[in-house]
């Protein structure tokens, strides 16, 4: 697998990254988790991280512009989170700030300090608690440097001396230092101020990392030119540096890079209620002001798609690491280590949605897709999780396929591509579809009766799907390129990409042009988008269109429109995660308790099998149901192909098709409800029970016990077993079960 | 309607002999796992019961499928 293009899918994914204001601050401070204890009214703790971060906190909140106000995501929405009153009102409320003291062994370098203006007190300061021998040297009688000026100096006087009391620092004052004989200590910073000396420091000094030319110097403060705020980082950075140096005997290395993995990615405030900020009542918030305030920060960190997409909330990845897993999982050497994404890569809908809701557009979906090609070629993709698709894609293809151009020769105009399952779920929808285009509108329209090849993509099957792809291509070709009119989305969705030369049109915008006579609202019904249906807004409105024409009062759902969801059918997840396609079936029922009305049949059979009151927008086209027709079992979905192939070629060609009946459908069998929804549910086909079931009453493999005899077929990669009884003159089925495993010389001896 | 309580007295229909316990290999995605199962001592033939096959069987597929 190329480890580029796996990461490439997500590389836009920015959750766990630091918020916006934290991006915007010089310090870098950790606002959400700020915000987040001033709402809990948890001043002390909130103090006590912004002493941690800041050295001198009020004194650095009063020279800040707060740049984390300008950037704030709840400016889009109302107004900004007021960082700076809450910061006011945390020292307000908070009645202890004393430092905490730490009982640290002394250390025996000693620093030098030359200047104590803010910029030298914060480096003296850090130094001084990690206990080395700090000396301050000061060329007034007093330290403060040009804070003194600044009009709030009382109160930055009183902070600074709270916080420097229980710590040991030599101030020598009256003592400018000149070069070149500056201190003799074991690492000097030198930050004498705006006006101050640099001691012909500044050549070859590197601003990232305030180290001068010279062994053990490091210069910044407003002597390198910078703003208060930036003086106070350098006294940081100064202590830090000089801590790294004395430790390691190195100055730092010119070219490293700045701290990494600030993006400033904003989240999508789409829906967010507003709440306007909260105003101090008196000059500095009071605690309930405060926590009001601090709880409007959105605590900004994306999850738009773990939001929308259950399998995500599910195995509480991220695409970021999706990608990385996905990656990891390609280069496991089998025996060594374990794969950790398998069951993850084939849970995905492979709807897009996360895509289509991200707003820097990381694509999860896709990088799973690439992960279950790349199982399939590494011969790792458990075949069961989507042998039973590929078989229905097959008889779609061969045994229930049909081309013909029509009534105008060999070639026509347009040809309609229905896709396997409407038909499958009511021959109907395509007689009644085809009349519409063929008859009444008296178009030059073919029939195409197959397959567009999805399941072949879901499978990870990218040669067959391209194979497919192709096959419809020449069949395209022999009907003289004629524009392709779809009833499915997913077709569409396929055909777009696979045969990027024909022109695609949704079956509903063509009957939406179609004249009909308007209907009196009959009926409300939420309609619900299919997950692929994101790709053409003509066929959603024209679906809405029909709908209202057909008597029905369209309801919107949450979750419509480009963020429409996957009804849970995509990807083919039910034979590999069948917990999470009951979530995910459960989910989309539960939605609205208004009947759905849907455009593609697989929804349709999912709400079905669900007992959800769902229609086909052609049963109100045509007014063939309401919704409340049962789900269509797997082996009557063949039928139904078979049929109207057979309907179809009788009514428009002057050739029949006999459809193949096989000896063990004419067997007397009952099933009872309940394993009827068990074989829905694990996808065995009566076909199959009924093999079973007639090769061992023909002589087959069978045992039996107290009048109950057991017999088992190999139905692709998976062995179903039965138990049945006779039942007057036919059989009644006991039990059904199956399993993915072969046994070694087969079941059969 | 008749259920199994125990594996005895199953016969295979085609030998008319009594299943017997005896131990099977299966193969799933490359690897390999065995159990007892019950096997027609005549001609070999196997029969997977829904215990084993909804219980240790389906519980050792998903453990490979997730390898």
């Amino acid at each position: 697998m190329d480890k580029e293009k796996a990461m490439a899918f997500t590389s836009g994914c920015f959750r766990g990254e630091p918020a916006v204001c934290t991006n915007a601050c010089p310090f870098h401070l950790d606002l959400r988790s700020f915000t987040e204890k001033m709402q809990k009214g948890r001043f002390s703790s909130a103090y006590r991280q912004l002493r941690s971060e800041l050295i001198f906190p009020e004194t650095v909140s009063l020279l800040c512009s707060a740049p984390c106000e300008g950037v704030c995501t709840r400016k889009f929405l109302d107004d900004s989170v007021r960082i700076h009153d809450l910061e006011s009102a945390c020292f307000e409320l908070t009645k202890k700030k004393e430092p905490q003291v730490y009982r640290l062994p002394a250390r025996a370098e000693r620093i030098a300090v030359i200047g104590g203006g803010l910029s030298g007190l914060v480096c003296a300061l850090r130094l001084a608690i990690r206990k080395y021998s700090v000396t301050v040297y000061e060329a007034s009688g007093s330290w403060g440097g040009s804070l003194k000026d600044h009009p709030s100096w009382e109160k930055m006087e009183a902070e600074i001396r709270t916080q420097m009391s229980p710590e040991k620092i030599e101030f020598v004052f009256d003592h400018p230092v000149g070069s070149p004989d500056l201190p003799d200590a074991d690492a000097v910073y030198v930050a004498t101020g705006a006006s101050g000396s640099t001691f012909g420091l500044l050549d070859g000094w590197d601003p990232g990392t305030l180290a001068a030319a010279a062994k053990g110097i490091f210069v910044g403060g407003k002597v390198t030119g910078c703003s208060d705020i930036e003086a106070c980082l350098h006294g940081m950075k100064a202590a830090q540096q000089i801590e790294s140096y004395l430790l390691s005997g190195n100055m730092p290395d010119h070219a490293k890079k700045e701290e990494a993995g600030f993006c400033g990615h904003y989240i999508s405030t789409e829906g967010m209620e507003k709440c306007p900020a909260v105003l101090p009542s008196g000059g500095t918030y009071t605690k309930e002001e405060a926590a009001a305030e601090a709880a409007r920060c959105l605590q900004c960190d994306c999850s738009a798609c773990m939001d929308a997409c259950e399998m995500l909330q599910k195995y509480r990845k991220d695409p970021l690491r999706i990608s990385t897993e996905i990656y990891q999982d390609s280069v496991v050497v089998a025996g060594a280590s374990m794969r950790t994404i398998g069951r993850e890569v084939s849970s995905c809908n492979l709807c897009g949605l996360c895509e289509r809701i991200c707003p820097e557009n990381a694509d999860a979906g896709a990088a799973i897709l690439y992960s279950r090609r790349d199982r399939v070629s590494m011969g790792i993709y458990p075949p069961a999780f989507h042998d039973h698709w590929l078989r229905e894609m097959r008889f779609a293809m061969e045994d229930a396929s049909l081309v013909m151009a029509g009534s105008s020769g060999e070639t026509c105009e347009y040809v309609f591509f229905p896709g396997c399952q409407l038909g499958a779920s009511d021959p109907r929808y395509v007689e009644k579809a085809y009349a519409s285009l063929a008859e009444e509108a008296d178009l030059s329209c073919g029939l195409i009766l197959s397959c567009c090849g999805i399941p072949a993509r879901w499978a990870g099957m990218e040669e067959l799907e391209n194979d497919i792809a192709e096959r419809l291509r020449e069949q395209l070709h022999a009907l003289g390129n004629p524009k392709v009119i779809c009833a499915c989305t997913s077709c569409e969705r396929s055909l777009r990409e696979k045969l990027p030369e024909t022109e695609i049109i949704s079956l509903y915008s063509v009957l939406c042009g179609f004249p009909k006579e308007e209907t009196p609202v009959k009926t409300d019904a939420a309609v619900f988008d299919p997950c692929a249906s994101s790709l053409d807004a003509s066929a959603r409105q024209s679906v809405r269109v029909l709908a209202e024409r057909s008597g029905i009062r369209v309801q919107e759902l949450a979750w419509h429109g480009e963020k429409a969801r996957c009804c849970g059918f995509g990807g083919h997840i039910q034979a590999a995660n069948p917990e999470l396609y009951e979530e995910i079936t459960r989910n989309r029922i539960s939605e609205s308790d208004l009947p759905y009305v849907t455009y593609c049949a697989n929804c349709r059979e999912t709400f079905a099998s669900r007992g959800k009151q769902a229609m086909h927008i052609l049963d109100a086209v045509y007014g063939l149901d309401d919704g409340t027709r049962p789900p269509v079992p797997i082996n009557m979905r063949r039928q139904n192909m078979l049929r109207l192939k057979k309907d179809i070629m009788e009514k428009y060609t002057d050739q029949t098709f006999v459809i193949p009946r096989e000896a063990w459908e004419d067997m007397e069998l009952q099933i009872p409800e309940e394993l009827q929804k068990k074989m829905a549910r694990t996808l065995i086909s009566e076909d199959t029970v009924r093999k079973a079931l007639y090769t061992a009453e023909n002589g087959g493999v069978r045992f039996e016990k107290e009048g109950v005899f057991i017999a088992s077929i190999k139905e692709g990669v998976v062995t179903v077993w039965i138990h049945y009884q006779k039942n007057g003159e036919g059989y009644e089925l006991v039990k059904v079960y199956s399993h993915r495993m072969e046994i070694a010389g087969g079941q059969n001896g | 309607m008749a259920e199994f309580v125990s594996y005895e007295d199953i016969l295979c229909s085609r030998c008319r002999v009594r299943m017997e316990l005896a131990r099977a290999d299966f193969t799933y995605l490359g690897h390999n796992f065995h159990t007892e199962v019950m096997r027609c001592p005549k001609c070999g033939a196997v029969y997977i019961p829904e215990e084993l096959a909804e219980g240790k069987i389906a519980d050792a597929e998903t453990a490979l499928e997730d390898k």
